[in-house]
């Protein structure tokens, strides 16, 4: 199988949010993939993948952080990005201390995302 | 403090002083003042009060003026000048006693009403021991043996002061002034005047003997005038009082009635009066912040909750807007306009979000964390923050502190939010006054055994006692793009640690953040 070429793989439950984010980073220049939720993510991951992962921290079912502790546990080497409607602190240090690359709050400066992928 | 004002203010006190000091000479011991009843001095006290010291030498001259009309100047100039030095200076070292012990004139709760109470009663007692001593140094008492005069001194100043001060101090504050107008409207209040008239006809007239005997009587209308009116009917029923003692004591003039018995009696109704009204107010402060608190929780829910939905359209909204100003950037020179028309979008979008993150900040109860906060770091934030926030621009930005402060037990976070919010106050102040000196000064002290106090002081054009209070309402803001919620935000975290935020009335800014200490180091 060829490998993966570099993807950004976005998870959120808002269909609006991941088409907006897949068009947006589609003219940036980056490949994308969406995925609805954590599960979906869990399912379809394979060990050749590389890029990183946009994930919401609220979704159903799994969080942002679970699904962020779960690949880690699978030895993913796909760094996260988290982005977030709510500013919760406690969130934020639980996803830096699992090495997150970074945090963004909803809506987010284009640039900083930019930057962090 | 302008001349033309302070005459005009000494005129209006002087035949004001001098009608009550007339009206209340009565039953006097000897030709002196000393009568159990003294109301101008309750006037003067709070004159100087309120006016500040520089009206001493005003009060001196009406004093002396008022012995030579209403006494004539009995022992001669000599003597007159004594006591009415003896006078002033007692009233002067009073209100200024008055001053540094409250933290503003009104008296705004029981801890207060005791405070002044005390310096009024120690003080009468230190301003009486001195003019008796003086009369009888002078051999002027006659044959009336010193404790008598000196205990008809003390009961007659310590009464008129603690019935006039506190209605003086109501009718000086214009909020206070508007509830006591609101008040008299109400026909219960008219009610409770005629009871206590007819009360104290009973205790006078009615029984043909001793009024003292059924003085008692007067004190039921009282428990329902304060339990109704709070301190404002308080302060009235003790004048009603007073002024029906007066009357009936003029009116028995042959008899012999034990006045000072009958003022020892008005003085302990008035007492009473002032803390019933004064519980009745501080309980009525506590159930308005509840019901104010019981509000904003409500509305909190429901901010986050629409916060929370908005958040994702105004996501994507943005995220579409980048998109089609990419699309438009490949196009080249192309409709400049639409690229203009895409960008003023986005700014819209994000104006949208900047307003919901506001919201939801200030509604936001949060995960409060505590830990202490050492002096030395809290001083290092605020020189950061200030650094942040008035940039290279600035106003001097200067912070002291006393040696050896404790440390703060607060939530970082909120006291940053908190300090940035009065900086950036500070400097808004100072723009909009244009004056010439530009400098924000915070200082760090000590506040009592369990609290520091952080002033923050700016040369901005400062508060007037009206907005003092505005200032923290919520959603009134000066500014044209302001929301008003940074002082109301900054107020709802002092609180919520304990401590609280308060503005000075003064010709600078100044703004007095207290914040508790760690009683664990």
């Amino acid at each position: 199988m060829q490998p993966e070429p570099l993807t950004v793989h976005i998870v959120d439950d808002d269909a609006s949010v991941r088409d907006s984010l897949a068009l947006m980073l589609g003219l940036a220049g980056f490949r994308t993939a969406f995925f609805a939720d954590a599960e979906a993510l869990l399912a379809a991951w394979r060990a050749d993948w590389s890029g990183c992962v946009v994930a919401d921290l609220k979704l159903p079912g799994a969080s942002g952080l679970e699904l962020q502790a779960e690949m880690a546990r699978r030895g993913s080497p796909l760094p996260f990005i988290i982005i977030t409607a709510h500013g919760d602190v406690p969130a934020a240090r639980a996803a830096f201390r699992a090495d997150a690359v970074d945090l963004l709050e909803k809506p987010f400066d284009h640039e900083q995302l930019r930057a962090a992928i | 403090m302008p001349l033309l004002r302070y005459l005009r203010d000494s005129l209006v006190f002087a035949p004001c002083y001098i009608a009550l000091d007339w009206a209340s000479y009565i039953d006097p011991v000897g030709p002196f003042n000393i009568t159990p009843w003294n109301p101008q001095h309750g006037l003067a006290i709070v004159w100087l009060l309120l006016g500040g010291l520089s009206h001493a030498p005003a009060v001196l001259a009406t004093v002396v003026v008022a012995e030579a009309v209403v006494r004539g100047l009995p022992g001669g100039y000599f003597i007159a000048a004594l006591t009415s030095l003896t006078l002033t200076g007692g009233f002067a070292s009073m209100a200024w006693i008055l001053r540094e012990l409250l933290p503003d004139p009104g008296l705004r709760s029981t801890r207060h009403l005791t405070l002044f109470t005390a310096v009024v009663v120690a003080g009468t007692a230190i301003v009486g021991t001195a003019f008796v001593g003086l009369l009888r140094g002078a051999d002027l008492l006659g044959a009336t043996p010193v404790p008598e005069a000196l205990l008809r001194f003390w009961v007659g100043d310590a009464v008129g002061i603690l019935i006039t001060a506190p209605l003086l101090l109501v009718v000086a504050d214009p909020a206070r002034r508007a509830g006591l107008l609101a008040l008299a409207r109400r026909p219960e209040s008219l009610a409770q005047a005629g009871i206590l008239v007819a009360a104290m006809w009973l205790v006078f007239d009615g029984m043909h003997g001793d009024p003292a005997r059924l003085f008692y009587l007067l004190f039921v209308p009282l428990i329902w005038i304060a339990a109704r009116g709070g301190m404002n009917g308080a302060v009235v029923a003790a004048a009603i009082v007073q002024i029906g003692v007066v009357i009936g004591i003029n009116q028995e003039a042959g008899a012999r009635l034990p006045v000072l018995e009958l003022q020892a009696l008005v003085a302990t109704f008035t007492l009473t009066g002032l803390y019933l009204g004064m519980m009745v107010d501080e309980r009525e402060r506590a159930a308005e912040s509840l019901r104010q608190s019981l509000r904003l929780a409500a509305a909190g829910e429901m901010a986050g909750a629409i916060a929370h939905e908005v958040n994702q359209p105004l996501t994507a909204l943005s995220n579409y807007g980048e998109s089609a100003l990419m699309l438009l950037a490949r196009q080249g020179a192309a409709d400049a306009a639409l690229s203009d028309i895409v960008r003023k979008m986005l700014q819209e979008s994000a104006r949208a979000a900047e307003v919901v993150r506001r919201l939801r900040d200030f509604f936001r109860s949060g995960t409060t964390r505590l830990e202490s906060l050492p002096a030395e770091e809290l001083l290092a934030t605020v020189r950061r923050i200030g650094q942040q926030v008035l940039g290279a621009e600035t106003p001097v930005l200067s912070v002291r502190d006393e040696a050896e402060l404790p440390a703060l037990y607060v939530d970082r976070l909120q006291v940053e939010v908190v300090i940035r919010n009065l900086i950036a106050n500070a400097q808004d102040a100072i723009r909009s006054g244009g004056a010439e000196a530009r400098s924000i000064d915070v200082q760090v002290r000590r506040h009592d055994p369990e609290h520091l106090c952080l002033v923050f002081a700016d040369s901005g054009p400062g508060l007037s006692l009206e907005m003092r209070e505005r200032v923290f309402e919520p959603f009134v803001s000066g500014k044209a793009t302001g929301m008003g919620l940074g002082l109301a935000i900054s107020r709802a975290i002092a609180e919520a640690h304990g401590g609280s935020l308060e503005a000075r009335a003064a010709a600078h800014g100044e703004f007095h953040l207290v914040l508790p200490c760690n009683r664990n180091p």
